[in-house]
């Protein structure tokens, strides 16, 4: 192998040990909501970092302390902000009315339950 | 010639590097509103968008068969039919059939023809309140699983004011029509949520069973009584929490007895039904529902590999 066949062979695994970096760092740690408004992604957001998003002008969706709760919303049952808040663990705040929904991406990680019978 | 061949194996390597950060084989899932009620379906599949799409038209299309509501779909047109006889499609006249064997199986107490005092006691309005003792009494008497028979496809009603809602029903033929999609498409492993309908395909990815939460009666939205482990299963549960509403200090909720026209005091709070098949899952959890705690398992005991889990109705 010529000395200058080495050097390509550095460069390159070089570039591709950057590249691998670069999509690791790119994909955060932390766990994210996702807000969807009649089947469309309204929003992606960390889950911590403490923050209130308003939903169009019918909900209010709170994340602190990496826990998301729906804390406002303009509709009649008001079941979605009755819903245990949602964390890391997985699950989804639903307000029928609205159209609107709130879950925790999958990341992959071994969840406690991965969906609930109600 | 050689410089290329060591170039060839740095992009392979650069690639399957790439590959370790892709997400082949992820959980997808799509979350969406049918059958009144939210729905999500979640796939490990490696085209998982083209099924959850494919599942979600499945359900729009199951929607306009057995809807009872929306104006134009076939269960609506039966309902406003102008001849005592109609051919019912292959999906309504399937779970018609299942509403008719409950009937017997269940002594009249699973009926679908409970339309007309669903309607009167409006259970979704958020302004409900105990309908006038007329009313309801002529609403029960429309009631009558006995004045409807289905031959092959066609369903005659022995009545003009009978009309049909295949709410305890419709969701889980969905479930069971969703799955069979899938397999179809080549899904090993899936995870169906119909409200209160779910039907697990296979294992999760990684070899381990789903876990499904049972919702704890009357507790906040989300808390978890117990969670079951399954594989390739439906779990349904139907309970008084639901669909109530409190009128002077009564708890009404909406599984009614098709007699009397009022809600059934059942001795439960909550079933769950563990079985293959969830349509057979919807139909028993809410005829035990209806038949209370004795006669719920021996009726459950007929069917083999059916599992049942209660909660008992707090006393006071």
């Amino acid at each position: 192998m010529k000395k200058r066949d080495i050097i390509l062979i550095i460069v390159v695994l070089a570039l591709a040990l950057a590249g691998f970096g670069l999509v690791s760092l790119s994909k955060k740690n932390g766990d994210q909501l996702q807000i969807t408004v009649d089947g469309k992604v309204y929003g992606v957001y960390e889950l911590d970092e403490n923050q209130t998003i308003e939903i169009g002008s019918t909900n209010i969706c709170q994340i602190k302390d990496g826990k998301a709760t729906m804390i406002w919303a303009e509709c009649r049952d008001q079941i979605c902000v009755h819903h245990k808040p949602i964390d890391s663990l997985g699950g989804s705040i639903v307000c029928l009315p609205n159209r609107v929904f709130l879950s925790v991406l999958d990341d992959g990680k071994e969840r406690e339950i991965d969906t609930v019978v109600s | 010639m050689k410089r290329m061949g060591s170039m060839i194996c740095c992009l392979c390597l650069l690639l399957s590097l790439a590959g370790c950060t892709g997400s082949k084989n992820k959980l997808e899932t799509k979350e969406g509103l049918f059958f009144d009620t939210a729905i999500s379906i979640s796939v490990y599949s490696n085209q998982s968008e083209k099924v959850l799409k494919g599942s979600f038209e499945l359900c729009e299309e199951l929607e306009k068969t057995f809807s009872r509501t929306k104006e134009g779909s076939e269960l609506y047109q039966v309902n406003h039919r102008e001849e005592s006889s109609v051919t019912l499609s292959d999906d309504l006249a399937r779970v018609v059939q299942e509403g008719i064997d409950f009937y017997e199986i269940s002594e009249g107490a699973f009926d679908i023809t409970i339309a007309p005092l669903l309607e009167l006691w409006d259970f979704k309005s958020k302004d409900a309140v105990v309908p006038d003792e007329e009313l309801i009494q002529a609403a029960a008497d429309r009631v009558d699983g006995s004045a409807i028979h289905l031959t092959g496809n066609v369903l005659t009603f022995d009545r003009e004011d009978t009309e049909i809602d295949l709410g305890a029903l419709a969701k889980g033929y969905a479930a069971d029509k969703l799955k069979a999609y899938l397999v179809e498409e080549g899904v090993e492993s899936a995870m169906i949520n119909l409200g209160g309908n779910v039907l697990a395909i296979g294992v999760k990815a990684d070899g381990s069973p789903w876990k499904v939460g049972i919702q704890k009666p009357f507790a906040e939205r989300g808390e978890t009584s117990e969670v079951l482990e399954v594989k390739d299963k439906s779990v349904v549960s139907s309970g008084i929490y639901e669909r109530y509403f409190e009128q002077d200090g009564v708890l009404y909720h909406h599984i009614l007895n098709p007699d009397t026209g009022y809600p059934v005091d059942t001795g439960f709070s909550q079933v769950t039904i563990i079985s293959e098949s969830s349509l057979l899952g919807d139909a028993l959890s809410t005829v035990c529902l209806l038949a209370g705690p004795e006669k719920a398992e021996e009726i459950t005991g007929r069917f083999p590999d059916v599992e049942l889990h209660y909660v008992l109705a707090d006393p006071n």
